[in-house]
């Protein structure tokens, strides 16, 4: 005879697909004589092609592009730590004095880390985007919008602003490649962080000394984050390039027009 | 999720290869997100949770072992991630464990399950033990042998816990109707 457990078992079992068939020929013919387990049976049955019916949830599109710009900011400060302890290497110091000299470098890599990526530098870089926390966005109204169109363009670019931050939402379609210049004053904004929203993937974004690139062609759609650093922010100007060339250009404010303005 | 091309995505990873990992992200992402929601039901706390679990993954995988699945060691990393993020919360907010799902904005995107609200509901009554092999096993189709190894329990407490889960889910089912 068999007890309850047995039973829940071979019933389990068999919805997972696990019986032998004589396991399976055994639990039918006992559920034939016992309409309370049948019962029971079938009920689990039920719910479990109710629970397989369940599909995934779809996260938001950033996700991804969130993670690997977390993953390459990793693999930044691991390069960077590798780097400056084979220099101390090279330097063939006694073992205190090494261990010293990397504490001082590490001290100065955690706090240039803490700063947010990106630097005023000259020089043109490739960064990935920054994350914004969910309160910061909250916070942010919208200061500007204004519409792209013409020479293969057509899209909207949106400003939002929070306290001590700044979001340019592009969204755009081109039908042959084209780059975007986006330029503003570096002693007002930050560059902070670039994500590429449509895509779902990481983009690089070259970054300049106060201005902000990013090439494409068909539908395209990222943010841009700034860092507000001084209390009066002027319109951030976009450019379409082709080439070299200037085809289009256009402001987007990046504060509310004041109330006394008539 | 061919375990082969898992394999190669590893492989190129472990040299370096960024986009490799980037693969191995939009591969899982949906059904760790799914896992991380049905723990923490909370959109935004899901996202936090799966990119501390993917983080933590691209930090870890050179100790990745082959002979299990990418999937399930990577689906080990989410639920002690969630968790972890439950119980700071409960630090800082003193909940009970009933989570409401974050307030969605205009220009937010987020599909909804097709789950039934009875369904939904019986499923939040679940303690998280429970809640966390139906979705293994009936979301994720994970065989006991897999869930003992994501869950780090004996197959047998891995057979105890499903098959008392359902039971729980039934009853609440048919006694809710």
């Amino acid at each position: 005879m068999k007890t309850h457990d047995e039973i829940m078992e071979l019933m389990n079992r068999e919805i997972d697909g696990l019986n032998s068939a004589d396991e399976s020929a055994r639990l039918s013919e006992y559920l034939k004589g016992h309409p309370d387990y049948a019962q029971m049976y079938d009920e689990l049955r039920d719910l479990s092609t109710m629970l397989g019916a369940v599909e995934d949830l779809t996260p938001r599109k950033h996700l991804a592009a969130r993670i690997m710009n977390s993953v390459k900011e990793l693999d930044s400060s691991q390069h960077e730590s590798r780097s400056a302890f084979d220099v101390i290497r090279s330097l063939n110091l006694r073992p205190a004095m090494t261990f010293a000299a990397g504490l001082a470098l590490g001290s100065v890599l955690i706090m240039s880390l803490s700063k947010y990526a990106g630097d005023s530098s000259a020089d043109a870089k490739h960064l990935l985007g920054a994350f914004v926390d969910r309160n910061s966005l909250d916070e942010m109204e919208i200061v500007g919008t204004t519409s792209v169109i013409g020479e293969g363009v057509d899209g909207s670019v949106t400003a939002k602003r929070s306290e001590n931050m700044i979001l340019v939402n592009v969204s755009m379609h081109a039908s042959r490649e084209t780059t975007l210049r986006m330029k503003y004053n570096a002693n007002e904004l930050r560059f902070k962080g670039f994500v590429d929203v449509k895509n779902a993937s990481s983009t690089a974004a070259e970054v300049g000394s106060a201005e902000l690139r990013c090439t494409f062609s068909g539908e395209h759609a990222y943010a841009v984050i700034f860092d507000i650093t001084s209390p009066q922010t002027s319109a951030i100007t976009l450019e379409m390039l082709n080439g070299d060339q200037v085809v289009l250009a256009q402001s987007i404010a990046t504060v509310l027009p004041s109330p006394d303005i008539r | 999720m061919n375990e082969e091309r898992d394999q190669r995505l590893v492989d190129a990873c472990l040299k370096g290869d960024t986009k490799a990992f980037e693969q191995i992200v939009l591969s899982y992402q949906k059904p760790l997100y799914t896992a991380a929601y049905r723990i923490v039901e909370d959109q935004d706390e899901a996202e936090d949770v799966l990119q501390n679990a993917f983080i933590k993954a691209y930090e870890n995988l050179g100790t990745y072992k082959k002979s299990h699945k990418l999937f399930s060691w990577l689906y080990r990393i989410t639920p002690n991630e969630a968790l972890n993020t439950i119980h700071a919360k409960k630090r800082f907010e003193g909940l009970s464990g009933d989570y409401k799902s974050g307030e969605k904005t205009g220009d937010e995107v987020f599909q909804e399950s097709e789950l039934s609200h009875a369904l939904d509901s019986a499923l939040r009554e679940l303690k998280l033990d429970y809640r966390l092999v139906i979705i293994l096993n009936h979301f994720h189709d994970r065989s006991y042998t897999e869930m003992s190894y994501i869950l780090n329990i004996p197959v047998k407490t891995v057979k105890s816990r499903l098959f008392t889960a359902r039971n729980m889910l039934r009853e609440l089912l048919v006694h809710n109707k």
